[in-house]
């Protein structure tokens, strides 16, 4: 197959070789199912169509804004219509065939802060069954169903918003599973059991979550449920312990009094038993001569049984929410359902937010500082001259981490349209003031929160344009505010979702995560599901990920996060797609995918494109990637435009409007600088690393010179001793020379030496071949295998060839497994004679008899000597 | 890419198979047969793949290994001595998306089939095709086949087998536009099943010859090939038959042998004392005859009346 387009980006080719997600493989992924893949136009047509006319109505598209109309007198262009999808996604048009990360399996709660909240369905299932079938051929026609399960839940979940319980999903999967095989007999009996094996391996509480927006709302809830109430049960059991200690204080304290102290007093805290060994009026003398303690001020006893009576409150009341959310707009009914979730509807969610933090925190604060008290107190160090000024202002900012981690959390969730309009400054305040408040903006990677319409009436998602001015970058105005945690992310990567909510959790500082909404902006669905809607944004650069985590470190790079982002070090990710070409064969495209792209999935963008006839010059037509590539004053004189894929399967050009291509560099402009921010690309990091290279090189240069120099004055060196050596050696040779042996009938050079020097040399040579072997044969125990004998009979079922032989001869004792190689079925079942019988007949000698386990069997001397051979 | 796995695909089958339902009658081989072993593999494979029952053919001719398709729950074809592969080609030729296994002995094949073995070879349709090579013939009592050993003591040649014997694998890797050759043997199932694997994933004639022990005739043939691994060949390479460390363990002797080599694979081909065994050549590139007799298929009658009498219409004498 031949590429027909060079990678829109230089930088591709290096690219390619780092790849950055384990699933993001460059190569789009053939399975287009059985219409094959889809077809590229012609280059030629014929007819009467003026391939110049048509390239200056495409270019007077490109130019006029979308909302012009073009000018009847110029060539019919064509508006793509719904059935036109960006070409990468052209695959996936089938929705019921795209095995997405959802649904997600829900861990119970109370994992801890950093649990493991979620996992994708089919992942889940299959570890389920390989906990207690992890033989590759046990459970094997479950293992080989376990998408039909899949598909049985997923079909379950389809519109549902809210979580459903796991084990009630599964066990209606599972009926509906035996319905569908119709299986009947052993593989029957093999089904149901490992079926119920399953539904019980399935822990209970967990949940499986559907895809939808409300997804982020319950991925939260679940993160707290696996934080908090681990948290609270260890303060709980703490407050326990201090009122249990005050409690004792108080005991003491009683016991001081003089009446407790009297016979009377000592008789009854005795007991009828110890008055028999010991006499309470002799008791209450002795008690009284001693004097005891000093006795506890009652402003002080009144202190420690207020603090008890707040504290035994505190524990015994049921009534602590696992969060509060504050939202203005309605929320689901099903999340308001979920028990500790209070749900509160205000129109400036961010001042109610604080406010209701501060309440929640003060009354807190109450329990926190009598805690303190207590503490003081059983250390009998409580001295209110000092300690009382101190608490007397003890409110959330003195709060420790710990302390502030108990105070109910309190999320927002708001629309971007709204935080970045009306409430923006009281989202601003809220940042800057350092109360952990967690702030959900949902936001429309496709839309600009700037231009909103008027929020007022909600006609935001109709009078928005995603070309409309420069965008507000809400998550990069949250920086902004640099002590506050912010996260962009999406619920259809949840692992990168919920590492945010997990960080954000465990720490006392506000929070803001703009989170995409997977929704189209017409409201309409889209027409590749919100799930790979929203992972279409964040391939498009429309959102990408992050994470800026103050708390994670001193420098930039440490706070600063990249992850999650398709190939992060190119401009677009580009993947290769295979196509057929018009003329027959086949033929790969290598497609970036832009914002262009991901703005052709929504419905009200269409206008900004245009379908390029087939045939049509294509000089002047460039990919958007290439496009953007160019400087501006040479990107103006081109056409930029996406590949995209009608409803039959062909492929089109689409002409991409002039304000869309602006949008498309805005977009760009901002993934250059998250990019920078992440050191990939960063232009300080490479001048530095060029500096580094050039000294590098520079004091290599030196090394290499100097070595060279000092080479060349060795070279010499050797040479001049050298020269001198031979003549003295040549003169030596000359001095010692016989010359008499030249003459005739002389023994001439080289002839071999005398017998006796042969011998030595030769003798030596067998003797080593001799030790050669001997030295390098392996030692006996080495070679030999240890031998193994078993007591009981088994088979080695790998090498049965399922002759039936051994079936024949005792059902019972020998079965077949599920490949139909035979295993020993009830060991019991037969005799030793049998056994050995069958082992002997097996043509693949697979039968080890093992030793009798009936020793009153007879003939078993005989058997055991035949069995040997076998064992 | 857009986060999804490679295993995107949520596909599935609208039916389940189980091995029960690849089984068809009760088999009759004498016990001991390593037709047994084949029998087993083949259906394993028809179930690891779920390859439905009815689209799937077993075609074979005349010998006990061609009472192949009576066991196999599929469609079938018990054709005529020797007549396997024209019959197989027959049905791919027109239904290529059927899976088209074949079963052959010996004699079927290399005997009275053996013109038809090489015009199959150089065909290279999309066919399985399995030799059973007992040396003998079995069904009929023990007569000398092209594959007896010379000395075999037959009905046929009661003092012994005069010629030495034919061997099929340097006579198949002979024909013009061969694709696939492997050998296997009945005894090792683990083997035996990754070579048929192995066989039925080419696109292409994939002809596997097994060694095969007849347990009344011929049993004490391969005895020594048995008892003794040392005398078996792997061949191994990473393109070749996949052999785990359970396979290699077994056999001390092996080889590397990259199955892309034509002139090797015909020197291993000849030994004689050691049997090699695995993918001895493979080449996926050669043509399939089926993509040029599958044409027309989409016609319809109409079509192809209209066809035939325009070409008729050819020899009409006008008026």
């Amino acid at each position: 197959m031949t590429p027909v387009n060079p990678p829109s980006n230089p930088s591709v080719a290096e690219a390619c070789a780092a790849a950055e997600h384990a699933d993001s493989s460059r190569v789009i992924f053939s399975r287009s199912g059985p219409e094959g893949e889809p077809l590229l136009p012609p280059k030629e047509v014929g007819g009467p169509v003026d391939p110049t006319a048509v390239l200056r109505s495409l270019r007077h598209f490109h130019l006029a804004c979308p909302e012009h109309r073009l000018d009847p007198r110029e060539a019919a262009l064509e508006i793509p219509g719904e059935q036109f999808l960006p070409a990468l996604l052209a695959p996936f048009r089938d929705l019921a065939r795209v095995r997405s990360t959802y649904p997600l399996f829900l861990d119970p709660p109370g994992k801890g802060p950093d649990g493991r909240v979620s996992v994708a369905l089919g992942d889940w299932l299959a570890a389920l069954v390989t906990s207690f079938a992890p033989g590759g051929d046990q459970a094997r026609v479950l293992k080989d169903n376990l998408k039909r399960i899949e598909r049985s839940v997923r079909q379950a979940l389809a519109g549902r918003r809210e979580p459903a319980d796991a084990r009630e999903l599964l066990g209606q999967a599972s009926e509906a599973l035996k319905k569908e095989l119709q299986l009947t007999g052993e593989n029957a009996a093999r089904l149901e059991a490992d079926l119920e094996t399953l539904l019980s391996a399935a822990p209970e509480g967990g949940r499986l979550l559907g895809y939808s927006d409300d997804a982020t709302l319950y991925l939260q809830a679940a993160v707290l449920a696996n934080g908090l109430p681990p948290a609270r049960a260890a303060f709980r059991e703490e407050l326990k312990k201090l009122c249990r200690k005050l409690q004792t204080l108080l005991q003491v304290e009683r016991t001081k009094d003089p009446e407790a102290l009297a016979a009377e007093g000592l008789r009854s805290t005795m007991g009828p038993a110890l008055e028999k060994l010991m006499d309470p009026a002799k008791l209450a003398s002795l008690a009284g001569a001693t004097g005891g303690t000093l006795a506890m001020g009652s402003e002080r006893r009144e202190r420690i049984e207020g603090l008890l009576k707040k504290l035994l409150d505190h524990t015994a009341s049921k009534d602590h929410a696992l969060f509060i959310l504050v939202s203005d707009t309605p929320l689901p009914a099903a999340f308001a359902q979920l028990p500790g979730v209070r749900t509160i509807r205000h129109e400036d969610p961010c001042t109610a937010a604080a406010a209701l933090f501060d309440a929640e925190a003060a009354r807190m604060g109450e329990v926190f500082k009598a805690a303190h008290i207590a503490r003081l107190e059983i250390d009998d160090a409580y001295d209110p001259k000092r300690h009382a000024v101190w608490l007397e202002r003890f409110g959330w900012e003195a709060f420790s981490e710990e302390e502030l981690s108990l105070v109910p959390p309190v999320v927002v969730l708001a629309p971007a349209a709204k935080l970045a309009s009306l409430q923006m400054v009281s989202l601003s305040r809220l940042l800057l003031s350092g109360r952990p408040v967690k702030v959900i903006v949902v936001v429309e990677p496709a839309a600009n929160p700037a231009f909103p319409g008027d929020p007022l009436t909600d006609s935001a998602k109709h009078a928005v344009d995603p070309a409309a001015g420069f965008r507000l970058e809400l998550s990069y105005w949250g920086i902004s505010h640099r002590e506050a945690l912010v996260h962009q992310s999406s619920p259809a990567r949840p692992e990168h979702l919920t590492h945010g909510f997990q960080r954000a959790a465990s720490s006392a500082r506000p929070a803001l995560h703009v989170i995409a909404s997977s929704e189209a902006l017409s409201g309409t669905p889209s027409p590749v599901g919100a799930w790979l809607h929203s992972g279409a944004a964040l391939e498009s650069r429309a959102h990408p990920f992050f994470l800026y985590d103050p708390e994670a470190g001193e420098t930039w790079a440490r706070r600063f996060s990249f992850d999650g982002n398709p190939q992060a070090e190119v401009d677009w990710p580009t993947y290769t797609m295979p196509c057929r070409a018009p003329e027959g064969g086949e033929q790969e495209l290598s497609l970036a995918f832009t914002f262009a792209d991901f703005a052709l999935l929504e419905p009200i963008c269409r206008s900004h494109f245009c379908v390029v006839p087939p045939g049509c010059s294509d000089e002047d037509l460039i990919p958007m990637a290439t496009y953007l590539e160019l400087p501006r004053d040479q990107a103006i004189r081109r056409i930029p435009h996406i590949w995209a894929v009608d409803g039959e399967r062909r492929l089109h050009r689409l002409v991409v409007s002039r304000r869309l291509a602006f949008a498309c560099r805005d977009r760009l402009d901002y993934w250059h600088t998250l990019r920078e921010l992440a050191g990939i690309h960063n232009e300080y990091v490479e001048q530095a690393a060029q500096k580094v290279r050039a000294e590098i090189e520079s004091a290599a240069d030196a090394r290499i010179a100097e070595l060279e120099a000092r080479h060349a004055a060795e070279l010499e060196t050797a040479r001049r001793e050298a020269a001198g050596e031979a003549m003295q050696r040549l003169a030596a040779t000359l001095l010692a020379t016989d010359f008499t042996t030249l003459l005739p009938g002389a023994p001439k050079a080289g002839a071999p030496a005398p017998a006796g020097a042969t011998a030595t040399l030769s003798t030596a040579a067998p003797a080593q071949a001799a030790e050669g072997p001997a030295a390098t044969a392996p030692p006996a125990q080495a070679a030999a295998e240890e031998a193994v004998t078993f007591d009981e009979p088994w088979i080695d079922s790998a090498l049965c060839t399922t002759c039936n032989d051994c079936i024949n001869l005792n059902a019972q004792l020998f079965v077949y497994n599920a490949n139909k190689q035979a295993v020993i079925g009830n060991a019991r079942a037969g005799t030793f004679a049998q056994l050995v019988q069958a082992a002997e007949k097996c043509p693949a000698h697979c039968i080890h008899p093992g030793k009798p386990l009936n020793a009153n069997e007879p003939n078993l001397e005989e058997l055991i000597k035949r069995a040997a051979k076998f064992n | 890419m857009f986060g999804l796995k490679t295993d995107w695909v949520l596909d599935v089958p609208p039916r389940y198979f189980t091995l029960e339902d690849y089984e068809g009658k009760v088999a009759r081989w004498c016990p001991g047969c390593g037709d047994h072993a084949v029998l087993t593999s083949v259906q394993r494979i028809c179930r690891d793949e779920q390859l439905p029952p009815e689209k799937t053919v077993f075609v074979s001719g005349i010998g006990c290994s061609s009472r192949f398709p009576h066991y196999m729950h599929t469609f079938g074809f018990h054709g005529l001595h020797g007549r396997a592969l024209p019959v197989a080609c027959g049905i791919k030729a027109r239904r290529p998306d059927l899976h088209v296994w074949v079963a052959t002995g010996d004699g079927d094949c290399c005997s009275i089939g053996a013109a038809h073995w090489v015009h199959a070879i150089r065909y290279n349709m999309n066919l399985t095709v399995m030799m059973f090579d007992n040396a003998i013939y079995g069904l009929t009592k023990a007569q000398t086949s092209p594959t007896s050993p010379a000395g075999l003591k037959t009905n046929t040649h009661p003092d012994g087998a005069w010629l030495p014997p034919l061997n099929p694998l340097t006579a198949t890797l002979g024909i013009s536009n061969c694709s696939f050759v492997a050998q296997t043997v009945d005894w090792n199932p683990l083997h035996l099943h990754a070579t048929l694997y192995k066989a039925f994933q080419h696109k292409g004639l994939s002809f596997v010859r097994i060694i095969q022990r007849c347990p009344q005739y011929t049993l004490h043939v391969y005895e020594g090939f048995r008892d003794d691994p040392s005398n078996v060949l792997l061949l191994n390479h990473p393109n070749g038959v996949p052999a785990d460390d359970a396979l290699r363990r077994l056999f001390k002797n092996q080889r590397e042998h990259d199955p892309s080599d034509i002139h090797k694979a015909r020197e291993l081909a000849e030994l004689s004392d050691v049997i090699p065994i695995g993918l001895f050549f493979q080449d996926e590139s050669r043509p399939n005859y089926e993509t040029f007799t599958e044409r027309g298929i989409e016609m319809s009658a109409e079509e192809k009346l209209n066809a035939l009498q325009k070409e008729i219409d050819r020899f009409a004498v006008g008026a």
